[in-house]
């Protein structure tokens, strides 16, 4: 177990340039995800919804020092929004190739579409995300950041170092592109 | 036109992205205009921006609800199945709960529905629904196979099938119980419980593997221990029985599901290679690694899968001891008092402190988890038996059959991956003091004693690791780091092998005498010769060893008539228990020798000299460097006594001897020219002193670098022959060369920086220099108000120049004063005959002379000829020039006096 102590002095170091901090943190932060969602779903009642964003939240204050600054918090979110990012892509192709494998149908013990679900999954959301990425890699962040780290316009502006304004403009229009990505699948 | 994606240059995407966002500010009905103006002509923009506008929020919506379904299945597909399973039948048996779920499948626990007999099993259900029929047959008959094991160890395999889906299921005893690592750590189990209970699961295991089953999967997870100890093997054969996909296509599916179990895999799983008996000993070795240690052999959590699969095949896997020390020097490094604690609660559930767990497990168990855990399965146990049998011969003390690699070995391999960042010189003198104690407990060829060989191998490479520069960030590592940390483990682990403790104490503080930290060698050598006394008496070998080594340490701290004590019953016990000519006796006696020239004792001295010589002499082809040293000791012993001749003489012989033995580039070489030289010089025979001291120069700068202490006090030494030559700006350039080495070596602030300006002001005196000399002296003066006691005899012979410069600047009435103080300060320390009394009361009898007071000044002045005379040197050069002086002034006065009367 890492202390938040590690998580801190990671995060300075990650902004401070160097790029390995950034591969240390991700897995404890990895780790924290899951370790918070386990204890969710073992306390709660099944189909409880749990909020990507939520466990960033929760994940955050588990590692977080006291006196964390504003820009550590952001940066702290940010990371845990890649890191939420790849769990769940990870998660969407394992299912994906589970569902292609052998042309065995998956067990269904139980439908886990919903009312109201499209056909969009997790990857097509991820291969948009890389999409845009591609084409306006601030916006691209701006997206994960929103989605899976649930941060707030300002926390987002301050882990990217833009202002506000941008990632309001910049937001609105990430996202009308993702839906118009996203619309026909 | 399908406008959905269009290209898009970054000029365009920032067109467009302006156009949204102006278009977004206006009222709904307004934009469409808007985006007409803008664009113009560019329809396939004005639609591209307006679909971006017609974006439906809907589905905004959706993108979130598909994130957190993503959340959901992504952590919790597990448990919310099984709360979807919970009153389900399989078969005829009707589920209760989930009680796990590993990579192959959800385990659930289940009564059969017709409560037929009362019994709970546990049923563990597939991933996949089978469709090939041929499969489905060849499933059942391999579970019929695995039924047939009938072990107390092994959980039965009770019945199987498929559910109504086609999904396999298996049906198995239920075992109420707890997993085997969790089970020894709330029973606190200790090391020697632990291995028995390992060793009855390597007795199902191969009992299975008798029955041409292979588990495939042994870990923690699969082995529970039952209320009244019994630990029971779960899933034996499982793995191919519920994957049967990859039982049907050949090799792990490496969907999600398969990664997670990676963490256990042997290499060849991984690879792809036959998976034989030999993989579950490699998967033997992996639980008996967590249940020792209680941390795993390798961390996979966070690694990616290509990244495990690295890991797992790299051979280069570390022994769970240096795992454990690992572990606690990042524990350390971090202040992460957490994994603290939990190292601390691991060593707390093995009941044995934190500090001695490693120590515990170093040696036999590394080796024998590590020969579990070769990369080549032909490399490891050659089955679990044998595994159960080299635990049976370390707990019986005997020796056990896996071999770790060589030393010598890892050694070089240390050596070759250190070099840069240890100094290659430092680490060298580590690794052969510790190799010597290897090697002296490796002659011996007692099994217990070899033991103690490895132990001690294992202890030097656990410090060495901990020092793994990789592992320090680059930070470069001395040899004095390295022994400290060795030093203090020394006291901290080795409490229960006295032994071990203290020959590595002693190694370490040889090391330290060695490297001339004094202070630090002195307690470990105490230690170690208490440990000593205590397991082997008075009367022991390695006792007087320690107490010579001991009294080497005293002597350089000043303790000499500790050293004395030590070193007289020392060579009480070698003379008794050797034939009276060892090396242990002579070299008793030449570290005698020197102990008594230092406290003054010169006849003994020179006795104890004598005999050391004659003994080396009879085995000089071995020891002939030490020989040397003893002639070198005599040497100066005459010298001090005073008979030069023989002196010079015995310094010749010993700088012969060394060449012969040791080569003209041993270090004492330097040393023994420069005594010869100081030794010509004060014989008077200064032309031989100049050319001896020339040669001295030479030989210390090539043997022992340009930047060596040495130097400077040689050149310091040609210069005060270059002065009693008369060539004063030849002995002036000396000098300073002395200083500005002195400077490189001891900074500004060091006596040594201030003596060389005292000799350097003299030189200047001599050449008539005064100005400079004047400056340069109360440099020196300064130098020594910031580093020395203010009644430093240092700063009595600056004064005395000093006071002498004055007189000869002819402002007498200031070196009175100082004069005073320093005949003052002379006294304190020296009695009225001393030769530096005489030549400061000289100093003071001139100025005296100067200001008038004649008759005082000559009654001083021929008191300190008396005691100078015997001295041909520049202090009796300056007494007979100031009593010449001195008749001159009253000469003139008394013409003076004539003429005026």
């Amino acid at each position: 177990m890492s202390s938040s102590a590690t998580v801190t002095t990671l995060l300075r170091d990650w902004r401070s340039g160097d790029e390995s901090a950034l591969q240390e943190l991700t897995p404890i932060i990895y780790d924290d995800l899951r370790r918070v969602a386990a204890r969710h779903l073992q306390s709660e009642r099944a189909g409880h919804t749990l909020q990507a964003t939520a466990l960033v939240n929760e994940a955050f204050v588990r590692l977080a020092e006291t006196d964390m600054s504003f820009a550590d918090r952001a940066h702290f979110f940010s990371v845990a929004a890649r890191t939420m990012r790849h769990i769940l892509t990870d998660y969407g192709r394992a299912r994906r190739a589970q569902k292609r494998g052998g042309g065995v149908a998956p067990v269904t013990l139980h439908e886990d579409s919903m009312a109201g679900s499209s056909h969009v999954d997790v990857v097509d959301i991820d291969d948009a995300l890389t999409k845009l990425a591609e084409i306006d890699a601030r916006k691209g962040d701006i997206l994960v950041l929103h989605f899976f780290g649930g941060m707030t316009i300002e926390e987002t502006a301050e882990a990217l170092d833009i202002s506000t304004a941008t990632v309001d403009r910049d937001l609105r229009f990430a996202k009308a592109w993702r839906a118009n990505e996203l619309k026909d699948h | 036109m399908n406008s959905k994606t269009i290209e898009l240059d970054a000029e365009r995407w920032s067109r467009a992205e302006d156009l949204f966002g102006r278009a977004c500010d206006l009222p709904p009905d307004e934009r469409e205009r808007f985006l007409q103006a803008e664009c113009g002509d560019d329809t396939e923009l004005h639609d591209y921006i307006d679909n971006l506008l017609q974006a439906d929020p809907q589905l905004e919506g959706e993108v979130e609800q598909t994130i957190v379904n993503a959340v959901r299945d992504a952590f919790a597909d597990d448990s919310s199945q099984a709360e979807q399973m919970k009153g389900q039948m399989i078969g005829p048996y009707r589920v209760e709960r989930l009680l796990g779920a590993g990579g192959m499948g959800m385990v659930y626990l289940a009564e059969r529905a017709d409560e037929q007999y009362d019994q709970q099993v546990a049923i563990k259900l597939g991933h996949h629904r089978l469709v090939d029929p041929q499969i489905a047959l060849r499933l059942r008959n391999e579970r019929q196979f695995l039924a047939n094991l009938d072990h107390p160890n092994i959980a039965r395999l009770l019945d199987g099938g498929t559910t109504t889906d086609g999904v396999p299921y298996i049906v198995m005893e239920y075992i109420a119980g707890v997993r085997i690592d969790t089970y020894c750590d709330l029973h606190r189990l200790g090391i020697e419980v632990r291995l028995k209970l390992f060793q009855s699961i390597c007795a199902a295991v191969h009992y299975a593997h008798q029955n041409l089953i292979i588990h495939r999967d042994i870990k923690a997870n699969n082995i529970l221990v039952t209320k009244d100890g019994t630990p029971k093997l779960l899933d034996f054969g499982i793995a191919k029985l519920i994957d049967a996909e990859g039982s049907a296509t050949d090799g792990l599916t490496r969907d999600g599901a398969v990664v997670m179990t990676f963490t256990n895999a042997a290499p060849e799983q991984v690879t792809g290679d036959s998976i034989t008996t030999a993989t579950d000993v490699y998967g033997l070795g992996l639980l008996l690694f967590k249940l020792l240690s209680g941390v795993n052999a390798y961390e996979t959590d966070n690694l990616s899968p290509r990244e495990i699969v690295l890991r797992i095949c790299a051979d280069e896997k570390t022994g769970p001891s240096r795992r454990l020390v690992e572990q606690r020097k990042v524990a350390h490094s971090d202040d992460d008092t957490v994994t603290l604690e939990e190292l601390n609660s691991i060593a707390a559930n093995r009941g044995i402190s934190a500090d001695r767990l490693p120590r515990r497990l170093s040696g036999d168990l590394d080796t024998i988890v590590l020969n579990a855990l070769h990369k080549e399965p032909a490399r490891r146990y050659r089955s679990a038996a044998a595994f159960a049998d080299d635990i049976g011969r370390h707990l019986n003390s005997m020796p056990i059959v896996a071999r770790a690699d060589s030393w010598g070995y890892r050694a070089g391999k240390f050596v070759k991956r250190h070099l840069a960042a240890v100094s290659a010189a430092a680490l060298a003198v580590v690794l052969l003091a510790a190799f010597s104690v290897v090697l002296s407990i490796q002659n011996r060829v007692v099994i217990k004693e070899r033991d103690t060989a490895r132990e001690v191998i294992q202890f030097l490479e656990d410090i060495f690791m901990a020092h793994d520069p990789s592992r320090a960030r680059g930070a470069d590592v001395t040899a004095e780091e390295i022994l400290a940390e060795g030093a203090d483990r020394i006291q901290s682990n080795l409490g229960e092998r006295p032994e071990i403790q203290s020959a590595l104490m002693g190694t370490i503080g040889r090391v330290y005498y060695n490297l001339g930290e004094y202070s630090s060698s002195e307690p470990l050598l105490q230690r170690a010769l208490k440990l000593q006394i205590q397991t082997s008496g008075e009367a022991d070998e390695s006792v007087a060893a320690t107490k010579n080594d001991l009294a080497e340490v005293l002597y350089r701290r000043g303790e000499y008539e500790r050293a004395t004590e030590l070193l007289e019953e020392a060579l009480a016990f070698n003379q008794l228990s050797n034939d009276g000519t060892s090396p242990a006796v002579a070299t008793n006696l030449f570290n005698l020798a020197i102990v008594h020239l230092a406290t003054g004792n010169l006849p003994e001295a020179e006795a104890a000299a004598r005999s050391s010589i004659a003994i080396f002499m009879q085995i000089a082809d071995e020891y002939g460097l030490e020989l040397a040293k003893a002639k070198g000791s005599l040497a100066r012993i005459l010298q001090v006594r005073g008979d030069l001749d023989q002196t010079e003489t015995l310094l010749r012989d010993a700088i012969d001897t060394l060449e012969q033995s040791a080569g003209a580039d041993h270090p004492n070489m330097a040393y023994y020219l420069q005594n010869l030289g100081v030794l010509q010089r004060s014989k008077g025979d200064l032309a031989a002193a100049e050319a001896t001291l020339q040669q001295a120069e030479t030989a210390t700068r090539r043997i022992l670098g340009e930047n060596h202490e040495l130097l400077a006090i040689t050149l310091v030494d040609r210069g005060l022959v270059l002065q009693l030559k008369g060539d004063y700006e030849q002995a002036a350039n000396a000098v300073r060369a002395a200083i500005d080495l002195s400077l490189q070596i001891h900074g500004s602030t060091h006596p040594r920086v201030g003596l060389h300006k005292t000799i350097l002001g003299m030189v200047l005196h001599d050449k008539q220099d005064l100005a400079e000399a004047e400056a340069t002296l109360r440099e020196a003066l300064t130098v020594f108000a910031e580093t020395l006691d203010d009644d430093h005899q240092y700063i009595a012979s600056a004064l005395t120049e000093l006071g002498a410069v004055l007189n000869s600047t002819g402002r007498s009435t200031e070196a009175l004063p100082i004069l005073e103080r320093a005949v003052e300060m002379r006294l304190k320390d020296y009695p009225p005959e001393h030769f530096l009394v005489a030549a400061t009361q000289a100093e003071y009898a001139d100025t005296l002379a100067r200001l008038g007071q004649y008759d005082d000044a000559e009654v001083l002045l021929r008191q300190g000829l008396a005691i100078l005379s015997d001295r041909p040197d520049r202090r009796l050069r300056r007494a007979n020039e100031a009593l010449a002086r001195l008749q001159t002034l009253r000469d003139g006065s008394d013409s003076g006096q004539l003429t005026s009367d």
